[in-house]
This record gives structure tokens, sequence and C-alpha cells, in this order.
């Protein structure tokens, strides 16, 4: 491939620029900042795309803001494109035939296959070198600058041996192989190594886990045997306590059995029943003969009863001084008729007093005043006729005559009232009689007197009588009382004769009665008599008693026979076996406390048993073990990984080397004829060989001398570092051609090996396009320079 | 006739391949989960009312114990004897020494098979008549031809079953070598095999196969873990897969990635229906930014953030195909590879680390899964510093 022309639209300091370009050796010559390397740049921009902006390259944009990008002509086996990029993000690649115009689709891969196996690393590589990369050699080290010249006959020897220095500086920072490594992958290792013995040390926990399992099961074992026997002491106890509660009623038993071997003798309940009946009936008839005997007592004599009181005469006296006191009685009466009669004219008021001898007068003169009147009437007439002034005293005594008249009259009036009304006849009548009338009050006040005397004298007799007789006595009706009292006493009398008589039926009725019971109270008593002396006792006490103490006996061998059959046989025999109360308490004390003893043991066993199975279960939940493996796991695919990472590495450089070196061994043999040619030529001819054997480089001097590159001058080494790479470019042509980038390569040559350089470019550029990019360039030949 | 033919179980397996950052959560699934899966076996066992169970070797995962494993086997199988079950065991290569070490001891339901073959028998509720023929490993490694040691069918018997730890091969190989032939000739009616992980028929009439492992315990055994329950259909015995392990691995493969966001929504996307351990593997060519997210794991980081509970991403992976590795750079493509080549046919470990590093990485490495993913970090190491 020839490049033709380049077009620049805009490209750092270019733009709107067109460059032609010769076939072969091209020389473009400048200043520094005159733009050769921005005009390589472009380029190679063309050729393999522009520079991505990142890490600082310089991303040439256009200095004038021209539109970025530009054109290339290049000629392909006869095949003349043009090939444009623009714009520098997301540049656009076009190619066109320059012979029909026509675009090619899919220019990418198009420009690809056309430059393959080509790629912009193998290009910088092997087709583009500049001073920098001889200025490189001399601060090489000895080693690295053997390696340097032995694989330049690999493509991109120098990039890959900066890769494997690099690769190698990384990979010793992580692990190294000496056991006192402190790196990364030292550390992890160890780590990891310390991390599965903690893992291996899990397994004591195993152990301890199965070995305390068995614990587990040993101890269960004991604890149920230990069960087994509390249950069988317990047991035990139980059955000692038993007797030990049954040998009370075992004793009681064997009191009761002494007891009961004295025979009692039976007593019959009908025997009691009937000495009882007969006591009853003993008991019932002497009663009653002493309730008879009471009774006869009590019972009254028959004289006693008929003379016991008589009243007769006393009342036949009484009845005489009855007689007496009626007669006064009646005498009184008629007295008091009269009186009667008497005050009956005065109707209910009192009997008047008897007139004044006055008022006796008065009724006697009644005309006095009618007289006077007259008298007074008669003067008057006359002195009416007569004399006149005596009228007046006529008058005056007819006024008198007045006068006495209603005196009288007012006066009569009085005593009238006081008669009730009577006439003054019938009041002069009655004088007499009310003369009488105190006499007779006289009379009746010494009546009364005897009377009264006579009454209680009578009514003194009778009292008593009639307290006798009960009967009431009413003060003035003595007659009738006395009669009554008399008919009583009669009565009585005659009553008390019949009493009498019955009286003394009575008592013969009795008598008989006493004798009946007598007779059956013998008959009883001597009944009771046989019944006791059948039992041989004296009284019914006595008998009593035995018949208790048969009960007794009775009940004694019954509790015996109950109690008997209450102990079991097996607690029989035991019993029969202890010989006192106090040995068999303590052995149940013993057996207690042996119980106690084991109860506790299972306890304590029980706890430890809790303890283990706790212990146990925290073992199971603390286990890390699979915490610890599954971390482990992880470590190794970490650790896998990262010392793949490592040995990856070191492989790489090992890959690296290989391969470049093989590389080199394999192009040598043509490179080492082009490369020894131009040397030669560049030393003047001071080195005649360069010799490739095995790892190692020599060269060999005129005079057949070996040099090995150390010992060679910088300049020396600068100019076999050239031939080896202009002839591995020729090399390489081969495959594919592409022009040369030169960009002021041989700065340090002197004019004499430039002048061979220049030889030696144009010589190869009949073969390869040669761009030589100088600050300055003057040459006898003619070449084509183009100065920027 | 009825029973469970449950194969490495591997109690107390931790899973490989996880790092410190799995959440504590399931962290904790992850630890119980192998006695999870165990404890969901004999669950079911009781729930099927099988006749008995067959555990042909690697109940536990090691030799090395503890007491909540102890304690979980012992109860869980004392739950059977409760309920009449009886269980047959045999060890295999990873739990070879668990009946010398320190061990609760063995429910009176439980037969351990000796280390020489031998036959156990036992008679049905239905009067049917069971030989069961086995062996427990007595080292970690079985070299001889175990099977022919075992008589063929009993003709006294209804049915006879196999059990069997180890792999196909022969003689010599490390794990009790035989043939599917060597098997048939023995005339049994079923044989349970223990020792691959992964659940396979070698014959299907009489059965010859693996259970496969109850719960998936890396990245590698993929897919629903379970048990077998074997029925009897006319005298031929059918095993049928249940599924049981509580976690599940998985692996998704993005073979077109556009951008990160594009590979977050994809493994957003992914179906799944119990808490999954899900590995991602992008085979796609990706953008230099995106592998450059990826290789610092700020991508598994994202995603991780994003993803629901019980879907964890093991990792995020970039695999490449070797020979597609410098197709770019084919001037000097076949040095590289010569080189490549060269370096893992003369691969020795020590060449690289001392024995300062551990010796599972030192045998890891020296394996061929150790080789391949060195040669897949070194082709991403190579790509990465290439641009």
């Amino acid at each position: 491939m020839r490049i033709k022309q380049v077009e620049i639209s805009g490209f750092g300091r270019w733009s709107q620029k067109k460059f032609d370009f010769v076939n072969d050796l091209q020389v473009i010559a400048g200043q520094n900042e005159s733009g050769k390397s921005t005009l390589r740049a472009f380029i190679i921009g063309i050729l393999f795309g522009f520079p991505s902006k990142k890490s600082n390259i310089n991303v040439y944009d256009p200095k004038d803001g021209s539109h970025y990008g530009g054109s290339l002509i290049a000629d392909f086996n006869n095949t003349i494109v043009k090939i444009t990029r623009l714009g520098r993000i997301k540049s656009e690649l076009t190619i066109t035939y320059l012979s029909n115009q026509l675009t090619i689709v899919d220019p990418e891969k198009w420009l690809t296959d056309q430059l393959a196996p080509l790629n912009r690393d193998m290009f910088n590589s092997i087709f583009n070198f500049s001073q920098q990369d001889l200025s490189k050699i001399s601060q090489l080290k000895a080693i690295d600058l053997q390696k340097l010249l032995l694989n330049i006959g690999a493509v991109g020897s120098s990039g890959w041996l900066e890769i494997t220095a690099d690769l190698e500086k990384h990979a010793d920072k992580q692990f190294a192989q000496r056991a006192t490594g402190k790196r990364p992958l030292n550390i992890a290792a160890k780590q990891y190594k310390e991390n599965s013995h903690l893992l291996l040390a899990k397994n004591e926990e195993m152990i301890a886990y199965a070995s305390e399992k068995e614990n587990i099961v040993r101890q269960t074992q004991i604890i149920s045997q230990n069960y087994e026997e509390v249950r069988k002491l317990t047991r035990r106890v139980q059955t000692s306590q038993t007797v030990m509660q049954q040998y009370q009623l075992y004793q009681s038993a064997q009191l009761l059995k002494t007891k009961i071997t004295a025979s009692v003798p039976p007593v019959a309940d009908a025997d009691i029943a009937s000495l009882q009946r007969l006591k009853i009936g003993i008991d019932m008839h002497q009663n009653k003969i002493s309730e008879l005997n009471t009774l006869i007592e009590r019972t009254p004599q028959t004289i006693d009863i008929v003379e016991k009181y008589d009243a007769t005469s006393e009342l036949a006296k009484i009845q005489i001084a009855e007689r007496h006191l009626q007669e006064l009685i009646n005498q009184k009466s008629s007295i008091m008729a009269d009186e009667k009669r008497l005050s009956d004219r005065f109707l209910n008021k009192k009997v008047p007093e008897l007139l004044s001898s006055t008022e006796q007068k008065i009724l006697i003169n009644k005309s006095k005043s009618i007289i006077t009147i007259l008298v007074g009437i008669f003067i008057g007439i006359v002195a009416f006729f007569t004399v006149k002034p005596l009228v007046v005293v006529a008058l005056l005594i007819i006024a008198y005559g007045c006068y006495l008249f209603h005196s009288r009259r007012k006066l009569l009036n009085k005593i009238q009232k006081r008669y009730n009304m009577m006439s003054l006849a019938d009041i002069e009548l009655v004088q007499s009689n009310i003369k009488q009338f105190s006499d007779w009050q006289h009379q009746l006040v010494a009546l009364d007197a005897d009377i009264l005397e006579k009454q209680n004298k009578i009514m003194a007799q009778l009292l008593p009588i009639a307290d006798h007789f009960q009967v009431q006595l009413n003060d003035d009706v003595f007659e009738a009382v006395i009669i009554e009292l008399m008919h009583i006493n009669d009565q009585q009398h005659m009553q008390a004769q019949n009493n009498a008589v019955m009286i003394a039926q009575k008592n013969q009725q009795i008598l008989t009665e006493i004798k009946q019971h007598q007779e059956q109270l013998a008959q009883q008593l001597s009944d009771q008599q046989n019944m006791l002396q059948k039992y041989h006792v004296l009284n019914e006490q006595e008998l009593l008693t035995l018949k208790q103490n048969y009960v007794d006996h009775i009940r004694n061998k019954q509790r015996y026979d109950d109690i008997m059959q209450q102990i079991e046989p097996e607690t029989m025999n035991k019993l029969q076996e202890v010989s006192d109360e106090k040995e068999l308490s303590q052995q149940i004390v013993l057996l207690k406390n042996k119980l106690e003893q084991k109860q506790r043991t299972g306890l304590n066993l029980q706890a430890q048993l809790s303890d283990m199975q706790a212990q146990q279960k925290q073992r199971i939940s603390d286990d890390q073990f699979l915490t610890l493996q599954q971390n482990l796991a992880d470590e190794q695919t970490n650790l896998i990984d990262q010392f793949g990472d490592y040995i990856a590495e070191k492989m790489v450089v090992k890959w690296i080397d290989q391969a470049l070196q093989l590389a080199t061994q394999n192009r040598f043999p043509k490179m080492q004829h082009i490369a020894t040619d131009y040397f030669k030529r560049l030393t003047s001819g001071k080195y005649v060989a360069i010799q490739f054997v095995k790892d190692d480089l020599n060269l060999i001097g005129r005079s057949g001398q070996k040099y090995r590159v150390i010992e060679l001058s910088t300049g020396a080494q600068e100019q076999l570092y050239v031939a080896l790479r202009l002839a591995l470019s020729s090399v390489i042509a081969d495959i594919i051609t592409v022009p040369i980038l030169i960009d002021d390569g041989f700065v340090n040559f002197d004019s004499i090996r430039r002048q061979t350089m220049i030889d030696i470019l144009q010589e190869i550029a009949k073969k390869q396009q040669i761009f030589y990019f100088t600050t300055s360039f003057s040459h006898t030949t003619k070449i084509n320079v183009i100065n920027l | 006739m009825k029973f469970i033919h449950a194969a490495d179980i591997h109690l107390g397996n931790p899973f490989i391949g996880l790092d410190q950052t799995l959440p504590s959560r399931l962290k904790k699934v992850v630890q119980q989960s192998t006695l999870t899966a165990f404890k969901s076996l004999i669950s079911s066992s009781i729930t099927e009312n099988i006749d008995f169970l067959v555990i042909p070797g690697d109940l536990y995962n090691a030799t090395q114990n503890s007491p909540q494993i102890q304690e979980t086997v012992s109860q869980q199988f004392e739950r059977l004897n409760s309920a009449g079950i009886p269980v047959y065991l045999s060890f295999g290569n990873h739990d070879f020494e668990a009946n010398k070490q320190n061990h609760l001891s063995w429910p009176e339901n439980v037969y351990v098979f000796e280390q020489s073959v031998e036959t156990k028998y036992l008679t049905l509720k239905t009067g049917e008549k069971i030989a069961l023929t086995g062996f427990s490993y007595q080292t970690q490694r079985q070299t001889q031809k175990i099977i022919n040691d075992f008589p063929v069918k009993i003709q006294s018997v209804d049915y006879q079953i196999g059990l069997y730890h180890g792999a196909v091969g022969i003689d010599g190989d490390p794990y009790a070598p035989f043939s599917v032939g060597d098997m048939l000739k023995k005339n049994y009616d079923y044989w349970a095999l223990g020792h691959i992980h992964m659940r396979q028929t070698l014959n299907n009439q009489p059965f010859i196969g693996y259970s496969g492992v109850l719960q998936g315990l890396n990245r590698k055994e993929i897919g629903e873990k379970g048990y077998y329950l074997v029925t009897s259909k006319n005298h031929v015995l059918i095993p049928e897969f249940h599924v049981i392990s509580p976690i599940i691995w998985e692996e998704l493969i993005l073979s077109e990635v556009s951008d990160e966001l594009d590979l977050i929504n994809q493994v957003l996307n992914y179906k799944y229906t119990k808490t999954t351990f899900l590995s991602v593997k992008i085979t796609a060519d990706l953008d230099e930014n995106v592998i450059q997210r990826l290789e610092s794991g700020t991508t598994l980081e994202k995603l991780r953030e994003k993803v629901p509970r019980d879907l964890w991403i093991v990792n995020l992976t970039i695999t490449h195909e070797l020979l597609t590795l410098l197709t770019e750079d084919n001037i000097d493509q076949k040095y590289w590879l010569e080189s490549f080549e060269k370096l893992f046919s003369n691969f020795v470990i020590s060449d690289y680390i001392s024995n300062q590093a551990p010796t599972f990485v030192r045998d890891y490495f020296m394996g061929q899964e150790g080789k391949n993913s060195l040669q897949n970090k070194m082709q991403q190491l190579i790509q990465s510093r290439k641009v």
C-alpha cells in the first residue's frame, strides 16, 4: 500500500491542507512544532481510526474550528481509493474507488481486511518508529536491551515486553514464593491454613458431642435404675408402714384373743325380758297396794260425817226474833202510811210548817179593809156634797182601805202558795195534821233504832249459819233465808247419813282389792326368785352384768375375727415375725432414710442429665462447623481465583516471552541477512555479522571477535536496533506492505552514518513507501522533500 | 413395593465457588441446604409411605462431621424408625470413614453395609422378599472391580437391588470401576448407583442409574436435584424423579450483549422458580468499556444490587474460544499458539507457586478445570493488555 495524497479538513494545527506524496522515500522536513507529528498522527488516524479522548492522549482537535478529519488517497495493489474520516466522536468513514467513484459498503470492514493482520498497535510496533524508541535504548539495562533486541523479530515486541514487566511486577506484589512472604496471597494462604486447622479442631467438639451422647445414654440408664430402686424402696416402706399400722391392730387382736378364751355363760334375752316383766308386775302390785292403803287411810269415818253440824235450834230462836222485828216494821209502815197521806197533799212539796198566829188572825179577819173603803166612800160622798175639802180625807181613807185589802191578799197568796194552793179552809183543816206529823216523825226514829238493833242481832246469829251453808245473806229478807237455811240444814243432815253408808261400802271394796294384789305379788316374787336362782345371781343388776359380760365376750370375738380378716396373710406372716414395735419403726426409719437418699440421688442424676442435655443442645446450636466449612470453601474459591490471577499473570509473562522468542527465532534467519547488511554499512564495516544463538545475541567484529550487546557503544547499539527494526519491517513486508513512518530517527548518527542510513532507506523505499520526518534534511541525491 | 433411591446427599457439603460477598441470609440457607434437602427427603419418605430407603454412598460430605449434622442424621433416621421404614446405607469415597469416626449410634432401622460385599434381606408387609446387596468404601479409592464380588440374583427373593457407589471404568480406576454389562450379568432388578452427581440412566430395564446429588453443590451441578421414587409396575422397578433441593444452580450464557444495561436486563429477564444461584457466562464480543467494567467487578456489583433477593449471581465471566484469540494478530499467531500449548504441555505448578500456596490450590491448577480457568484468565489478560 502506498499513500498518494493526504487532504486534511481539520486536524490539530492543520486545516484545509493537502499533501501529495511520492511512491518511494518521502522526506517531510520541518522545525519543531511545524506539524510533522500531527501529519503522522493524521495518517495513522485515517487508517486505524482517530484516537478517542481518554487518558490525556492528544486528540488533535482543529485549532481553528474546522471540520475534524480529512481524507487520504491510497493505492492498495493498484486499487486506488479515497479514504475519508470526518468527525472525531462517531467519526464517519467513507471509502470510494477513485476509478468509478463508487462507495464501498461497510468501509470499516473493508479497510480492516486490507490492512489485516495489522492493527494500530502492530502497525506502530512494526512500521512506525521514532527517536523516542532509540533514546530508550541508552536507558535500558543490558539484560533488557538484549531482550529487546532479541525480540525485535516478533511483532510488537517492545510493547509486549513492557506488558510482561508490568505483569511480573504486579504478580510479584501478590505473592512471594518464600515462607516468610507477607504479600496478600501469602497472608490469605496462611489465614486459610489457620482456618482449616480451626475446622479440624472442630472435630474435638464432635468427639465431645459423641461421648457426651454416650454419657447421656448411660446417665439415662442409671436414672432408670435409680428410679426402679426408688420404686422398690417406696414399696418396701409402704409395706413396712402397713405392718406398722396393722401392728396395733394385731396387738389388740392378740389381747382380744386372751379375753375370748375364757368361757362366759350365755344369758337368754327372753329371761331378762321376763325378769324385767316380773319386776314391773311386782312394782305395779306394790304400788297398787300402798296406793289402796293410803286410800283407806284417807277415807273419813262415818261418825265424823253424821255429827258434824246442826243449826236447827238456833234457827228456831232466830225465827222468833224475826217475828218481833216484823211487828215493828209493820208499826213503822202504818205510821209511814199516815205520813205519806199527809205529804201526798202537798204533792211533791215538803209538808209546810204550821201557820203562825198572825197568819191565823189574818185568815180569820177577812173584811177590815172593805169596811175602811166603804167608810171612805161614804165620807167621800158625803164630803163631796158637804164639805168639799173632806173629800180628800175620804180619799185618803179609801186609799188606806185599798192598801189594807191588798196587803192581806198578798199574805194569803203567800200562804196558799205554801200550802200547795189549797183552799184556805183546807189550810185551816190541815193545821192539826201538820201538828201530828212531827209526832210521827219522832215515833219513826224510835222505831228505826229498834228495828236496826233487832236486825243486827238476827244478822249476827244468822251469819255463821249462812256461811256454813254458803248462802248469800240478803239484809232484809230474813224470813226466806231462815227457811232456806233450815231447809238446807235438813238436807245436809240427810246427805251426811247417806255418805256414811257409801263410805263404809267403799272401804270394804278396797280391802278386797288389796288382798287380791297381795296374792299376785307373792306369786311374782317367787317367780323372780326362781329366775335369779337359775343364773345364780342375787338380783337383776347382777344378771344384767352377767348379760353385759356375755355381750362383751361375743363382741370381742367378732372384733377379733374382723381384725384377723383385715390383716392380709402376707402382713400376718410379717407381723408374727415382729418381736417388738420399736424395732419395726426403726426399720421403717432406716428404709425411709434410704429411700430419701435414693430420691435425692435420683434428683441429682436428673439435674446432671438436664445439664448434659442442655450442654448437648448448646453444642448443636453453637455448632459452627457448617459456617466455618462454608467460609473455608469461600476462602478456597477466593484463593483459587487469586492464585489463578497470579499464575495467569506469571504464565502470561512466560507466554509472551516464549511467543516473542519463537517469532524472533523463526524470523531471524531472514532478518539476520538484512540486518547484518544494514548494520555492517552503518558501522562502516566494523561489525560483519549478527549471530543469534539460542537466547543470546552476539556480534562479530571485522577480525572475527565476538561482542556482546552491552559491549557496544551507545551509537552502535542504536544502529543495531535500527538495523533489526528495518529488517523486521522488510521481512513483515512479505506479508503486508505498508509505508514505514520514521520520525527523526537518527539524530545521534554522525553525518556519514546518516547518509548511509538515507541510502538504505532509499533502497528499501523502492519496495516500500517510507515517510521520513526530520527537522532538517540535506542529501546529495534527488529526494522528494516536503518542507513544512 | 415402593422405595426411594437417594445418593450423594453430601450432608454438610459447603457450596464451592462462592465468595464472601454472599449475603448472610443466603449464607444461612446455603449452609443448611444439604441438611434441609435431607430432612425433606425423610419427610417425603414418610408421606410417600415407602417400604425402605436406599442410600448408596456419600451420605456425608466428609469424614469430618459435626454435632449438628450428627444430630440431624440421628433425628431424621429416628423419624423413619418411628414410621417403620428401614434404611440401607453404604459409604462412598467421601464418607468412607464415617462409621469409624465418632458418631452417634445408628437407630435400629439403619442397616449399614460392611466393606466387603454383603446381602441383606427384607420381607415387606405384602410378603414380598427383597434382597439388597452392597458394600462400603474402606479408603478414598476403590480401584478394584468390586462389581465382580456381587453375587447373581438369589432366586428365592422377589426383587434384588444393588447399591453401588462408583463409576463406569476399567480395573484400576479409582472409583469401583464397573461396566453396565457387568451389572446386567447379575440379573438384579434395580441398581441404585451413587457417586456421579449428575442424574443419569445407564440402562433402562433393569434400571441402572444415578439419582444424582440431592442438592447441587457448585455451579457445575446445574438444574433441579432430588431423588428417585421407585415403584414396581408389572414386577418392573421404575424410578420417578422427585425434586427436593432447596437451592438450584443454573447457568446463563449470553451470546449477544450490546452494552452493560443490555447485559443487566438480560439477566433480570431470567426466569426462575426457587432460590437460584446463577452463573452468567458471556460469549459475546464486548465493547472495551464493558469489558473493563466487567473485569473490575463493577457490573457484577450493580447486577447483584438489582436482582431479586432469591436470585444470586455467582459470577459474571467472559469466555473466549482459544482459536479466535489472536485472529487479528496472525502474523505471529502460530508462535503465540505454539508458545501457549508448550506452556500447558510442560505445566508444572511448582514453576509458578511454591508450597507456600495451599495444596488444594496447587492440586486445582494441576487439574483440567484449573488449567482451563488459567487459560481463560490468560486470554482475558492478553485481551485486556492488547488494547
